[in-house]
């Protein structure tokens, strides 16, 4: 391939026509694309190449001469008719590698040559023995008929070997594309197994917004479109229908500009250099235009599978945006709906309600705008999270103080709850930004008081496990399946189960897991025995500064 | 203010709304039933036999629409929908399922009580075994005995249709009425979708009444979900 030349001294100028040009007005001096390339030996004979014409001859004439050595050297040992079959064998011979026209010159050399050297009398073209007539014409009879029959046989194999090949590299094409699904996978494949099949230098251009076009996958890697070749594609890219265009080019000699995609889609153009023989072959012209077929259904499909994938992707996150737009508004609205009914009562009722039930629905109020501000915290943590401007003010702290004042807090917002504590018997010291740390555990134990059925307790039992600290907090409560214990982080999670989820916890544990991830932490939802979820925190022990005490 | 001291059934897993309607119905002279979950609530409205259900459209155990449509099966109870804003095909669905209105979460206590009057009132009605064919608020007077409508002393023409929609929101004085009622009941069963014809007639009537859309004092629309016969000053909501 690399041993082509670069440079055609001779290339004709473009051809405007797109249709491919017949054989023509070729030079001898391309047969060096001939000798330079021996792959193609069994189509030497087949292809109707001028130049291929004085070879035929020329082989033909050698298994003449072949022939008539024989001949004189069996004519010692034969009958002049038995002599025919030899001169049959040569025009078979010759008929098998050949074509007709060379197979008919052939029998009539030997028929002349025959009559000439070997009937009687030798050396004229008389015949007097009129068997030797009959033998004679008999031969040339024979010869040109089987000779004829030879090439058609000949032909045929050729064909079928064409075919074969035609069928071996589409199916070739056709196993490469199977296995590339990205974009550039399938421009990777398609264009080798089009550099390939055909034997040429093989381009994907791609469009580029600035109108220009890039070289997507190419083989070989250094290929760079020529000017001619641009132009081409840029007629081919907007052409309807086929599109097909040629292109000469310091590069090569005829390239072929194929559009890749259909009418309604285009991926870009390829560009294919055939070698010189390839184009005066229809046969290799089409099965270019097959596989470029080919290339650009897959391409298709693939663009088709993508803007799929991407209206899919475009619902889910519209899904995703409505479900915590509905959250949000929930959890902000039903503390909200309780402040205004308790405040408004108040407002209109005041002077009417004993004092008990005044204070029962100042501390309602009290504590449904503790509530919206609990939210409207976890809100505000989710976007800082999401933006990663949250930054960690680290100090040491006791363990056991961080969980105690999250469990406290607890204690405010559900006061019939029966929370047990194991704290650990010695100082354990974590460096950590303590408020994170609570709110995060706050969340968990939050979740568990609320998924708790009534007088089962919740508990969280701290256990320093090598250079961590391992924090499990169980509740009693429904559990969680397993297909959704990877999902329950998920911020949107909780929340696209609706309004008859529960309230409140949609952000919490998404939120938990930034907090305690950001201090290099895990969480992870364990099923307990009995039902029930296990919350595992871990977070990281570092040694703490020595002490100067 | 106490219509035979009424029982008010308040069906929402709420607590906190729970316990200040609790405490505005008591205040109001009601007695008030509870209930955090539908079953509950549908066995107290079997047992309790309220005058009035206070329905949330948004229970945890099962949706508000089922617990109406169960309800509905073997109680003619007035039923007040709690839900929340912006959605008003679920108004439309609750009111079409049999429920008699609504009010849009977060609301005021003033709001519920003048719901819940209204919807009393037909309670009241239906005890005197008198309806009232004459409204006059005095500038308004509407004589559904005679057929007359006068604004300010002036005798007003209202075509028939226009006459048939005043008259039928006021049948439901405070209450909503609708689209779809409206149309089924005075332009057919198969007009249901043409809520053109309404926009029509109320906008006349409007113009007839000299009712500001913006501020009704008589007409007033509830986006999406029908209309209203105000008896009052709207209240001042939100």
């Amino acid at each position: 391939m690399t041993a082509k030349p670069r440079a055609m001294p001779n290339a004709p100028s473009a051809r405007g026509h797109p249709e491919r040009p017949r054989n023509g007005e070729t030079k001898a001096g391309d047969r060096r694309h001939e000798s330079s390339r021996a792959t193609d030996s069994r189509h030497r004979f087949t292809r109707l190449v001028p130049a291929d014409r004085w070879a035929a001859y020329g082989y033909a004439s050698a298994v003449i001469v072949l022939g008539f050595a024989l001949a004189f050297v069996a004519d010692r040992y034969l009958s002049v008719a038995n002599l025919g079959l030899i001169f049959l064998t040569v025009v078979l011979i010759v008929a098998v590698r050949t074509r007709m026209s060379v197979a008919v010159y052939t029998a009539v050399v030997c028929f002349l040559g025959y009559n000439y050297f070997f009937t009687e009398p030798r050396h004229t073209l008389a015949i007097s023995n009129a068997g030797d007539v009959l033998a004679v014409v008999l031969f040339l009879v024979v010869a040109l008929v089987s000779g004829h029959l030879a090439t058609r046989l000949t032909r045929q194999v050729a064909s079928l070997r064409a075919a074969q090949r035609r069928a071996r590299d589409l199916l070739a094409l056709g196993q490469y594309l199977a296995v590339s699904t990205e974009v550039q996978a399938i421009c990777n494949a398609g264009v080798t197994a089009l550099a390939q099949a055909m034997d040429a230098e093989v381009a994907v251009l791609a469009p580029t917004d600035a109108g220009a076009w890039d070289v997507r996958a190419a083989v070989p890697a250094e290929f760079l479109p020529e000017a001619a070749e641009i132009a081409a594609a840029n007629g081919a890219d907007q052409a309807d229908g086929e599109g097909f265009r040629t292109a000469a080019s310091p590069a090569s000699l005829e390239s072929w500009v194929m559009p890749l995609g259909g009418a309604s889609w285009r991926a870009g153009v390829i560009v294919i250099r055939p070698p010189r023989q390839s184009l005066e072959d229809a046969d290799r012209s089409s099965l270019a235009r097959e596989m470029v077929q080919d290339i650009g259904l897959a391409l298709e499909r693939r663009h088709l599978a993508e803007a799929l994938e991407e209206a899919r992707i475009q619902g889910e996150t519209d899904r995703l945006r409505n479900a915590l737009l509905a959250s949000v508004s929930h959890d902000l609205r039903s503390p909200l709906a309780s402040m205004i009914g308790a405040a408004s009562t108040l407002a209109n009722y005041e002077s009417r309600l004993p004092v008990t039930e005044c204070r029962e629905l100042l501390e309602s109020i009290l504590h449904e705008g503790q509530r919206l501000d609990r939210y409207i915290q976890n809100l505000l943590d989710m976007a800082r999270l999401g933006h990663g401007t949250l930054t960690l003010r680290r100090d040491w702290v006791d363990a056991n103080e961080i969980v105690l004042a999250a469990v406290a807090r607890l204690r405010r917002y559900y006061p019939a709850l029966a929370v047990q504590t194991r704290l650990l018997s010695e100082t354990l010291l974590l460096y950590v930004h303590p408020a994170l740390i609570e709110q995060a555990l706050f969340n968990i134990l939050e979740n568990a008081a609320h998924v708790s059925p009534p007088r089962r307790p919740v508990v969280i039992a701290l256990c320093p496990i090598e250079s961590t600290l391992r924090i499990e907090i169980t509740d009693e409560g429904p559990g969680i399946p397993e297909e959704e214990r990877s999902r329950i982080f998920d911020m949107f999670f909780s929340v696209s189960r609706g309004d008859r989820a529960t309230r409140g916890t949609g952000l919490g544990l998404s939120i938990c897991r930034g907090m305690i991830g950001a201090h290099g932490g895990s969480v992870e939802p364990l099923s307990r025995e009995g039902g029930g979820t296990v919350m595992r925190v871990i977070l990281p022990v570092s040694a703490p500064p020595e002490s100067s005490t | 203010m106490n219509p035979n001291a009424a029982r008010v059934l308040v069906i929402d897993d709420e607590i906190q709304i729970r316990r200040f309607l609790d405490i505005a119905l008591r205040a109001e002279g009601y007695r008030v039933l509870q209930a955090g979950t539908a079953e509950e609530g549908l066995a107290l409205a079997a047992t309790g036999t309220p005058d009035l259900v206070i329905l949330d459209l948004g229970l945890p155990d099962r949706e508000g629409h089922e617990v109406l449509a169960e309800l509905r099966q073997w109680s003619a109870v007035p039923v007040l929908m709690l839900s929340v804003r912006n959605a008003e095909a679920e108004k439309v669905r609750a009111l079409d399922n049999g429920a008699n209105d609504y009010v849009t979460k977060p609301f005021g206590v003033q709001e519920v009580m003048a719901r819940l009057r209204a919807l009393l009132r037909d309670r009241a009605i239906a005890a005197s075994g008198e309806p009232d064919l004459r409204y006059d608020d005095g500038h308004l007077v509407i004589d559904q005995a005679r057929r007359e409508v006068s604004l300010d002393g002036a005798s007003l023409t209202l075509t028939r249709k226009e006459y048939a929609v005043l008259v039928m929101l006021l049948r439901h004085l405070d209450r909503v009425v609708s689209q779809h009622q409206l149309l089924r009941e005075i332009w057919g069963a198969s007009h249901v979708q043409d809520t053109h014809y309404l926009r029509i007639v109320v906008g006349r009537l409007r113009q007839k009444l000299g009712d500001d859309p913006a501020a009704p004092r008589w007409l007033k629309t509830e986006p999406g979900v029908g209309y209203r016969f105000l008896t009052k000053e709207p209240l001042r909501e939100r």
